[in-house]
């Protein structure tokens, strides 16, 4: 009874203030965050970044950082974000001159104040959140950034600053990898007109879209090492498939599952400690799931199936291991010690599962549906099944982000395939790739 | 019975080999002798009178040769691995939908090319799984792979050498028929075949 009385006011008070404010801002508004509270978000607001010194590449920067520092903010839904319309209305002013009776009729509750000037190791900006109400700063840093790679810099800003205020690791400074036939080139050995399809990698937002792969063939499934400096893929360069492991900042190629056209390997996964790689061998069409170490050694077989067991992913904390098999009929996803051991069901698609992946307390798959495929989660605890996606097109082979919120897949909606992401209740969906077609994602760790 | 672009220009190719194989060959020259001079006159009354010689035998025309058929017997053999492929030689066996099972319609596709890499016994081949777009692409390199093994199976049953044969998945990642129709989807159910040594 308290508790609604105390709602009800809150609710006055609120509603009693939205006469002020501008039409974008909704004071009542509680939204749903990504984690499933119902909360009124605080209001931040990012203005442009002024600048010390005039230059034009400066200022670039300036607006650059501005821009990127404000998705990355706007991206975990645990601020409902000032438009920068509203913000370009108030006049710029420095952190301890804000006009506050303006901000606080535009609604915010928090102003991001960045200045950037160049210094003698490159680029400063200095950072200052300042309430509103209490006219203070919350958050104050100074970083020291290069014009090169200023969107890295506002990602750590962005990622910091969650840190710091929510306790919330951000996805800024992620990647992903995913597999490309943009280059359109041909695949030799075959009279057939194939365009190889080369692993890529981009900043979780999209930008720099960059190949890391020349093999000259069928490159498929890239998985990140935990630690960034490496992906695991499955390959056809050498006229069959096997697992490659190539890391991005030195030379070295490996060929750890030593297949052989008889003993073929698909679909690597780096655990969460980065010491191990869960993958599918076939030999004689009997497919099972094995662990090995990175190098190779220790390869222990964990299922022992007549039926297809495919497609590994680790849980959370690498002692389980998530995969698909059909043993039961139609390919489900199945939950198995790392040690191997008895298996659980966790899922009954009328249809099928597959492809599983790991987050939190969920794993998400891919579920084959009337018309296509849609992107599907099962709670581990609960057994719960939430569908992420209804179509439009076929949307398959998710892929989660390190801190649970946001899942990349594959989707044909908008014709060819593309990479896009979405938050984990399946909110705002937003496209990565738009050039060839585009499979296979992997959300980076860090 | 639906037919590859490729199946039936085999077919015609086979064709055409037999044509030719049934009306060529050595002849003997063809002689056209001229015909005998007319016996001794027809009236009774005429006094006997020597019998006129013989005119003189008009020359032998030169031989009339048919021109001999320039019949390689074996195309195959000489061609290299890529006009191969191109010829196809060897027909892909089509597999129902999420389906790996070699049916009536295959069994007799693998056994024609059973017969193939009998005769051309130093041929090895790898034979490629593919599969429709439907279901996820990790489903799919599976289903490819088991249907590359079930053809590559059905042939060593029909005494094909295992050490011949090598398999390859690609799943739904290279479609034959970019189509979305049932005849585009059944075109991508296939173990292709692949020359790879001859």
């Amino acid at each position: 009874m308290r508790n609604a009385l105390m709602g009800s006011m809150v609710l006055m008070a609120a509603s009693l203030a939205a006469w002020s404010a501008p039409l974008d801002v909704q004071q009542t508004e509680i939204r749903a965050t990504i984690d499933g509270r119902s909360a009124r978000l605080p209001r931040l607001a990012v203005p442009a970044f002024s600048v010390i010194g005039g230059d034009a590449e400066l200022q670039g920067a300036a607006k650059t950082m501005g821009d990127v520092l404000w998705k990355d903010l706007e991206f975990e839904r645990e601020f409902q974000m000032i438009s920068q319309t509203t913000a370009a209305t108030i006049p710029t002013a420095s952190a301890d001159a804000l006009p506050y009776d303006l901000w606080n009729q535009a609604g915010a509750d928090d102003v991001l104040v960045g200045v950037v000037q160049r210094v003698d190791a490159g680029v400063q900006v200095e950072i200052r959140v300042m309430n509103v109400e209490r006219k203070v700063s919350t958050f104050g840093k100074r970083y020291t950034c290069s014009v090169r790679s200023i969107r890295l810099c506002a990602h750590t800003v962005a990622d910091e600053f969650h840190k710091e205020r929510f306790g919330l690791d951000g996805v800024a400074r992620t990647r992903l990898a995913f597999t490309s036939d943009r280059d359109g080139e041909r695949m030799g050995g075959t009279i057939e007109e194939r365009s190889i399809k080369e692993i890529y990698i981009a900043d979780y937002d999209g930008f720099g879209q960059r190949r890391v792969t020349v093999r000259g063939s069928l490159n498929l499934a890239p998985a990140w090492a935990p630690d960034s400096r490496a992906i695991a893929y499955q390959s056809h360069q050498s006229g069959f498939v096997d697992v490659y492991v190539q890391k991005l900042y030195e030379v070295g190629l490996t060929r750890p599952a030593k297949g052989t056209d008889r003993s073929q390997n698909f679909l690597p996964k780096y655990s969460p400690d980065g010491t191990r790689i869960a993958f599918s061998n076939s030999s004689d069409s009997n497919w099972e799931v094995y662990v090995m170490n990175v190098d190779g050694t220790d390869r222990r077989r964990l299922t022992s199936h007549p039926g297809t067991d495919s497609s590994p992913t680790w849980s959370p904390n690498g002692q389980q291991i998530a995969f698909t098999s059909d043993r039961s009929g139609s390919n489900q996803i199945y939950v198995i010690s790392a040690d191997g051991g008895p298996v659980t069901k966790m899922t009954s698609e009328p249809r099928k599962a597959d492809r599983p992946t790991w987050a939190l307390d969920y794993i998400a798959y891919s579920a084959e549906v009337p018309g296509g495929v849609d992107i599907k989660k099962v709670n581990v605890g609960t057994r719960q099944v939430t569908e992420l996606t209804s179509g439009p097109g076929s949307n398959e082979s998710p892929t989660i982000s390190p801190n649970g919120r946001h899942i990349a897949f594959v989707t044909t909606r908008w014709g060819k395939e593309q990479i896009a992401i979405m938050d984990a209740d399946g909110r705002n969906v937003r496209q990565v790739t738009s050039s060839g077609n585009n499979r296979y994602p992997s959300w980076s760790n860090r | 019975m639906f037919m590859s672009r490729a199946s039936v220009a085999s077919f015609l190719l086979i064709g055409s080999l037999s044509l030719v194989a049934a009306c060529g060959g050595k002849k003997p020259p063809v002689l056209n002798p001229t015909p005998p001079p007319p016996g001794p006159a027809a009236f009774p009354s005429a006094t006997t009178t020597r019998p006129p010689e013989p005119p003189a035998p008009v020359p032998e025309p030169p031989p009339i040769i048919a021109p001999e058929p320039v019949v390689v017997s074996d195309p195959l053999a000489s061609m290299d691995m890529d006009e191969i492929n191109r010829q196809a030689p060897l027909a892909p066996v089509f597999f129902g939908y999420d389906s790996d099972t070699v049916d009536e319609a295959g069994q007799t596709v693998l056994a024609a090319n059973a017969e193939i890499l009998k005769k051309y016994a130093t041929w090895a081949i790898t034979i490629e799984g593919h599969s429709d777009e439907r279901g996820t692409a990790e489903y799919n390199l599976a289903l490819g792979e088991r249907r590359a093994l079930s053809a590559k199976s059905y042939l060593l049953s029909l005494g094909i050498s295992a050490d011949r044969i090598r398999t390859v998945s690609y799943g739904k990642e290279f479609p034959f028929d970019p189509g979305h129709d049932e005849a585009a989807y059944f075109t991508n159910r296939r173990g292709h075949f692949v020359v790879t040594a001859k």
